[in-house]
């Protein structure tokens, strides 16, 4: 039952089908029961009735008999056979309805001494109607003698009956009690169970929903502080609440990344404006300083003075905003043909560049300051020699950057957090391309196995 | 959640089976058709005790296997008059057969004779009437029976002194003459006393009390049937004779197992109802089918005393 989902509307469907099962069952033996009294009665009845009949059927025979004596008249003859006839069918029919077996064979008994009775009664108006004496007295004391006989043996059938439906009756009334205690448990348990089921169902419910909206209103009220919700159920409250806390991590994530985009951004300028000091006077300054040297004839240095004019006036661009790698890539040979006067011929900057991608978004100033880093931890104690390959190229939908140098490496225990005020350029990089891309940009440090340091990135291509 | 429902709905089947609806549905519906049986009978017992529902169970057990059937004409206490109209009534019933307790006299003997001429056979149980036409009897040898009473209480008795004997109401002239003739082989032994049982048994405590008080010097008493057996035994009992006067019966009754078990009661003569019900079927079926049968089928006596109580 652990870990299965359970949903709230199948839990309620349940316990509805519960019930009903219940209350079907409860009326349908109810009904039965019914029909079983009813029946039971039914065949009381019937009996009971048949056996009125035969009787008034035998003694209306009687009576006829009696009046046909009295007047001597043949108009009863009828009525008498009519009569004994009738008795004799119903006694047919009764035996027809199955009855105990003992009534069965009593009414067999009754069959035979109904012809009997009809014989001697047939011999007692023969006689009586032919001679005027009462000769016919001796078949009348028969008839007599027979009927009491039919009418004892009815009365002991009536007897039977009654004792048998008697106890029949009283075998359902120990069933019905037995029933009617059974309801009354089933009634009392589930009456019982169903209050148990609500209050927990419905505690649990409101006690999850409870939590939830807690710490909702926590988070509306900018309280990112809450802890998780821990629901125990296997329903809708639980996804909500699964969902309501992976929401919750999300924007305290999402949050986390604007903070720090923020600070990096604020780390990024602090930087631009310290090689901002009164840039209008510089680039006035530089001006004049190239003009003169063309004058003094040193087209060299006015070339240089160019050159770091406009990487200045690159550099103190936006450090947030998103250059086309022509852009940085242009900017980052003005900063080798700076780094090349200083170095002059210690130095070979080798370009090796896929013309495709050079449309491809990059944030700005990120190339630069890995190629400074080359310069300055590679290059530097180096006395010829140095050598630096820029390479970019495409890695399936990735672009490749690629700068290899052939200086000393990295040492060792070269950690770029660990030393942030070194580092602090390439460590800013890291972060604005994490941010950039989004995660999805890498960075990664290499020892070359010929000696000196390759820094590779792959960055997915922006549009 | 479908494991509760089946759990329910098999609870419920569980409920259902325990409260046995089959039950009422049976004793309100009849299970089988009946069918007319080989042969009808009529089986008048002598009155509504123990013993007779013996024969009873017997008759109708026997009747189902040879798939007969049997009409049982009951009266509650022996009346002679009622128990003539019982066995013409079945006589007027045209039955294949009678099966009827009988008293040795002129009345049973007429309708005996009458059932005969009418083709219907006729046998007597537990009690016969001699001379008449009967197919069977089917029954202890009362005479026998006398006899051997007679025997056992002289034995217990040493041979000699007075005896008194409590009878049913009808007069049972042949166990009677068992006794008497088995009493004049012994000198000492004298018959004091005879007391007759009403029919409906209500006098019988009152007269083994009377017989008891009235002859100082009774000795033994034989009495001739079950109950008067058991009432003797509290007479004994109450009067406090017991061990003075020895009682010799027929045995059947609960409470007379108990008597002998304590000695109150000397010894008991045990019939075998239920055989006697079985033979009685048998033999009828026979002389329906035209087989050979006994004129007299004596069943075995049962003694039992103190000794052989848990033999039976």
């Amino acid at each position: 039952m652990k870990n299965k989902f359970i949903s709230i509307n199948e839990k309620l469907i349940v316990s509805y089908l519960l019930i009903l099962i219940l209350l079907a069952w409860v009326a349908l033996y109810s009904l039965y029961t019914i029909n079983r009294i009813s029946n039971e009665y039914n065949h009381f009845i019937e009996d009971i009735s048949m056996l009125n009949n035969i009787k008034s059927s035998i003694t209306s025979s009687k009576i006829a008999l009696d009046n046909l004596l009295l007047t001597r008249s043949t108009n009863y003859i009828d009525t008498i056979y009519s009569s004994i006839n009738s008795a004799s069918f119903a006694i047919k029919d009764f035996k027809n309805e199955n009855p105990p077996i003992e009534v069965f064979n009593a009414c067999t008994d009754l069959q035979k001494l109904l012809s009997n009775y009809e014989k001697y009664c047939e011999g007692t108006f023969r006689v009586a109607l032919s001679t005027a004496d009462e000769r016919y007295i001796r078949n009348y004391n028969n008839a007599l003698k027979v009927y009491n006989y039919i009418l004892e043996g009815l009365d002991e059938i009536n007897n039977h009956i009654y004792e048998n439906r008697f106890k029949n009756y009283s075998l359902i009334l120990q069933h019905n009690s037995n029933f009617s205690k059974t309801i009354l448990f089933i009634f009392a348990l589930s009456i019982f169970l169903s209050i148990l089921f609500v209050f927990i169902f419905s505690s649990k419910l409101i006690k999850n929903i409870k939590k939830i909206t807690k710490n909702a209103l926590e988070i509306s009220k900018g309280n990112f502080k809450v802890e998780n919700i821990q629901v125990h159920s296997q329903d809708e409250i639980s996804i909500l609440s699964n969902t309501f806390n992976l929401m919750v991590e999300k924007i305290k994530n999402l949050m986390r990344e604007v903070k720090r985009k923020t600070e990096l951004e604020k780390e990024a300028q602090f930087l631009a404006l310290q090689s901002q000091i009164n840039p209008h006077f510089l680039f006035n300054t530089l001006n004049v300083i190239a003009k003169t040297s063309i004058l003094e004839g040193a087209d060299e240095t006015c070339d240089l003075i160019e050159s770091l004019s406009d990487f200045l006036r690159y550099t103190l661009r936006n450090p947030s905003s998103q250059v086309k790698l022509l852009d940085e890539i242009e900017y980052l040979r003005e900063y080798i043909s700076i780094q090349k006067t200083r170095f002059s011929d210690r130095v070979q900057f080798i370009e090796n560049i896929d013309e495709n991608l050079l449309n491809y978004k990059i944030p700005l100033l990120s190339l630069q300051p890995i190629v400074e880093n080359a310069f300055k931890h590679g290059l530097e104690g180096k006395e010829e020699g140095g050598k630096i390959v820029f390479t970019l190229t495409e890695k399936g939908n990735y672009i490749l950057i690629k700068i290899e140098d052939n200086g000393k490496g990295f040492s060792h225990d070269y950690h770029i957090k660990s030393k942030p005020s070194s580092s602090i350029g390439l460590h800013n990089v890291i972060e604005r391309l994490k941010l950039f891309y989004k995660n999805k940009g890498l960075l990664f440090f290499y020892n070359q196995s010929s000696g000196g340091a390759m820094i590779k990135i792959i960055i997915p291509k922006v549009e | 959640m479908k494991k509760y429902v089946l759990f329910l709905i098999f609870l419920l089947m569980i409920v259902t089976i325990l409260l046995r609806p089959q039950s009422i549905y049976n004793a309100t519906n009849p299970l089988s058709y009946i069918k007319n049986k080989d042969y009808h009978f009529i089986f008048i017992p002598k009155e509504e005790n123990d013993y007779w529902d013996k024969i009873s169970k017997g008759i109708v057990v026997s009747a189902n296997e040879n798939n007969v059937s049997v009409s049982i004409l009951k009266i509650n206490y022996f009346n002679k008059e009622k128990h003539l109209s019982r066995i013409d009534r079945a006589i007027e019933s045209d039955c294949d057969g009678i099966i009827s307790y009988t008293l040795n006299d002129n009345d049973y003997k007429n309708l005996v004779n009458k059932s005969i001429e009418r083709n219907i056979p006729f046998i007597t149980i537990d009690g016969d009437v001699l001379d008449s036409k009967r197919n069977a009897y089917i029954g202890i040898n009362h005479y026998y029976a006398g006899n051997m009473m007679a025997e056992k209480l002289f034995e217990v008795l040493n041979d000699h002194g007075e005896i008194g004997l409590i009878m049913s109401s009808e007069e049972n002239t042949l166990r009677l003459t068992g006794i008497y003739n088995k009493a004049n082989e012994y000198e000492k032994i004298n018959i004091i006393d005879v007391s007759y049982m009403d029919e409906k048994k209500v006098n019988t405590y009152k007269i083994i009390e009377d017989m008891v008080i009235k002859n100082k010097n009774i000795k033994g008493i034989i009495c001739n049937d079950e109950y008067s057996t058991y009432l003797a035994g509290q007479v004994l009992v109450r009067l406090n004779k017991v061990g003075k006067i020895k009682i010799i019966g027929m045995g059947g009754m609960q409470g007379t197992k108990r008597f002998v078990q304590k000695g109150v009661i000397e010894g008991v003569f045990i019939k075998n109802p239920y055989s006697l019900g079985n033979k009685a079927i048998e033999s009828i079926i026979d002389i329906k089918k035209g087989n050979f049968v006994e004129d007299a089928v004596f069943d075995d006596l049962l003694y039992i005393d103190k000794e052989n109580l848990d033999e039976e």
